[in-house]
């Protein structure tokens, strides 16, 4: 049962600094590097993008999403 | 419960059978014709490894592998595909790697699943 249960949470271990894209509810993207979070899905990124459709607005520096808005979190090592 | 033999005067008297409706204990199970259960985080825990196709809440759809779960039904999932029922049309965005996808939003899983089909699943 805990190796189960370790599965998100390596996960969250595994990505910190990665480039990843971050999906809300609301259907906007952010990319950028994932610098923390946490069990709630809060997250902090750097060098963050929004995408809506295309691209609306550039952030440099931190930009701080709440946990609850998170639809999901996916790393874009490949690309 | 009184079984009546109904009054013997023509009409439409139903006559009961004769044997007492006395309230007997229901069949008892036999220990050993116990019930195999498949809880739902069981059946979860057999789609590790293979593809699932969850469905939320919204009008959204993902395919991917399931690599893990957790209590709240987070997922990782890998290779995943994601489906929009937009109101023009379907749109798919694929994306490589893993994702944490978020529990809150999960209305169904499907294991083994591929998706909504192109023509829209209407039967």
């Amino acid at each position: 049962m805990t190796t189960r249960k370790q599965t998100p949470s390596d996960f969250l271990k595994q990505i910190i600094g990665r480039p990843v894209v971050v999906k809300l509810n609301s259907g906007i993207d952010y990319r950028g590097v994932l610098a923390c979070l946490d069990g709630y899905m809060n997250i902090a990124l750097e060098q963050t993008e929004e995408y809506n459709g295309g691209q609306l607005k550039n952030k440099y520096g931190d930009a701080f999403i709440r946990g609850n808005n998170v639809l999901y979190i996916s790393t874009q090592r490949k690309r | 419960m009184a079984t009546s033999q109904g009054p013997t005067s023509t009409g439409d008297s139903i006559s009961l059978s004769t044997t007492p409706a006395t309230v007997s204990a229901p069949p008892t199970v036999t220990p050993s014709a116990t019930v195999v259960q498949l809880l739902p985080l069981e059946l979860v825990d057999k789609c590790i490894g293979s593809r699932i196709h969850v469905i939320m809440k919204s009008d959204k759809e993902i395919v991917g592998t399931l690599l893990g779960f957790d209590d709240y039904v987070n997922m990782v999932l890998e290779d995943v595909t994601e489906f929009e029922t937009l109101p023009d049309g379907g749109s798919r965005i694929t994306k490589l790697d893993q994702i944490l996808l978020n529990g809150n939003h999960v209305a169904m899983l499907v294991p083994g699943g591929e998706g909504p089909s192109t023509t829209g699943g209407a039967v």
